[in-house]
């Protein structure tokens, strides 16, 4: 057995991390050029932003239910405990980001006010569950799931911090 | 912070931007993203898995667009346009690594699973039918060797019966007057014993020529009822030394065959010879000619012992031999007649209704049209 099918045993074809590092590069880079040349208000104002963000957000928020649906529906194949951590927190980001979607400044209310800080306020908590989520999957990525009923305990948890929120 | 919002700390004030509060939250958010992100590239380097890979690029992404929502300026700047495209990008990636976790990597390994059971099954197959085969292979080679040594104890057995009343009549002339009765008596014996043992000789020269191809016809043009009614003259000595009638009943005085005269005497000798031999004392063999469309029919039927259902496809068999012992012979005669037949491009059959109740062989031949 190589180390490779040792670190994560799979059929799937191999894949080198290089590429990926040099997406991340050009990414970077397109950032510092939009950063120092590109003129920063494309919008001008909230009418034709808003639209972009509410379906952008959407996006955001359908893709994190697929990840959620797919591996709680699919825990039973999977080694890793990392990866039902990491999706239970895409489901707590996608109902935050769902709040974040609908408190932007420019939104009608939504049982408040909407406004910069309630709008970011909520992103700023979808993201913190992402990344917690991605820092636990690293972490438990190769520890396996001890107990089928394990996956409730992070799933109510993640719920009960977006219902907090 | 649906309800108490006057609790929340300022993130954003219109006109100067973005709090400290605010940037220092995405560069924690993006801290805490560095931790996954080293992992998984070296999980990735390590394993070049497709899902570590996704995952090392997702939270990579995922700090792209942190930056990019640290340090906008205007509530609906750039920034913030690419922010939320680089963090789709990222949940895209994040779902396409559970997705091949979860999904697709169970499908393909069952799919290998299922391929690799085929394989082994069709192995298994391929093995039994393998196995199959050698063990046919291997009775028939014992049936063979069997059959073999049979064969040779039968032959053996068969030149050796001629050679004892030989070595007797040789001590009788030894001892006897030349031209007395039991020199003559002597020498008649010897006459008829080498006159057997040639025969056998003969016949197994023949079947070993046929079964290599090796007898080369001399074909003619010949009369096949006129070559019949020869041969059965030649063979009525041997039919009243049986005491067993023989009747021809040619209804065609001219059938004309393309054959070999010798070859197609010997086959019909070979027919009555057999038909006298199971024919008891009293009964009656019956040679006939007929003419069918495009074949000349010989049919031989007797009164004879019959033949039983079970032998009737093995009589032509070489070295097949009627249930009940040794006739005196190999059991080449009828094989022989098979194969010169068929030599003609014609067939022979045999018919009986059993035992006791007399048999019937049918040698069927090409017709050539008279010139």
């Amino acid at each position: 057995m190589t180390r490779a099918d040792a670190l994560a045993p799979s059929v799937m074809k191999r894949q080198a991390p290089a590429g990926a590092s040099l997406v991340i590069a050009t990414l970077g880079a397109f950032l510092l050029l939009v950063w120092l040349y590109v003129p920063r208000d494309p919008f001008a104002g909230a009418a034709s932003y808003l639209p972009f963000h509410t379906f952008a957000e959407s996006c955001s928020i359908v893709v994190s239910m697929m990840i959620f649906a797919v591996m709680w529906n699919a825990h039973s194949f999977d080694r890793s405990s990392g990866l039902v951590l990491l999706a239970c927190a895409m489901l707590g980001a996608g109902v935050l980001d769902f709040g974040h979607m609908l408190s932007v400044s420019g939104m009608p209310r939504f049982v408040t006010d909407s406004s910069p800080d309630k709008g970011i306020a909520f992103w700023l908590a979808a993201r913190m569950l992402v990344a917690a989520g991605l820092a636990l999957a690293a972490l438990r990525l190769e520890r396996p799931m001890t107990l089928p009923g394990w996956r409730y305990l992070p799933f109510g948890i993640v719920l009960s911090i977006a219902a907090l929120v | 912070m649906l309800y108490h919002q006057d609790a929340l700390p300022r993130f954003f004030i219109e006109g100067s931007g973005l709090t400290r509060t605010k940037i220092g939250a995405e560069f924690l958010i993006t801290a805490i993203l560095f931790m996954p992100a080293i992992a998984f590239y070296r999980l990735a380097r390590d394993s070049r898995s497709p899902m570590h890979v996704d995952l090392y690029l997702a939270a990579s992404v995922c700090i792209l667009s942190e930056l990019f929502f640290a340090i906008y300026t205007a509530r609906h700047d750039l920034f913030q346009v690419l922010g939320h495209v680089y963090k789709v990008v990222a949940y895209l990636l994040i779902y396409r690594a559970i997705f091949i976790q979860g999904i697709r990597e169970p499908f393909e390994l069952l799919r290998q699973q299922v391929g690799e059971r085929r394989r082994a099954e069709e192995e298994v197959s391929r093995r039994k039918l393998a196995q199959a085969a050698l063990e046919k292979s291997n009775r028939q080679l014992e049936d063979d060797d069997r059959r073999k040594n049979e064969l040779i104890a039968m032959i053996s057995h068969e030149l050796r019966n001629p050679l004892a009343p030989i070595a007797t009549s040789l001590v009788i002339l030894d001892r006897a007057k030349p031209g007395s009765v039991p020199a003559k008596s002597a020498l008649a014996v010897i006459g008829r014993q080498v006159k057997q043992l040639t025969r056998l000789v003969e016949d197994l020269l023949d079947i070993t020529r046929l079964a290599r191809d090796k007898i080369q016809l001399d074909r003619q043009r010949l009369n096949l009822s006129e070559l019949v009614e020869r041969t059965a003259e030649d063979m009525r000595s041997v039919f009243e030394q049986n005491g067993v009638g023989l009747e021809s009943k040619i209804h065609s005085p001219v059938v004309f065959v393309s054959g070999d005269r010798g070859r197609l005497a010997q086959v019909l000798g070979n027919l009555l010879q057999n038909a006298a031999k199971f024919t008891p004392r009293g009964g009656n063999v019956q040679i006939a000619v007929e003419t069918e469309t495009g074949a000349a029919i010989v049919k031989f039927t007797d009164t004879g012992i019959g033949i039983q259902a079970g032998m009737l496809a093995l009589v032509f068999e070489p070295f097949a031999q009627a249930e009940g012992g040794n006739n005196g012979g190999l059991g080449l005669g009828l094989a022989l007649v098979k194969g010169l037949v068929e030599l003609h491009g014609g067939e022979v059959t045999a018919h009986s209704e059993g035992p006791g109740k007399g048999s019937q062989f049918v040698v069927r031949l090409p017709l050539e049209q008279p010139v």
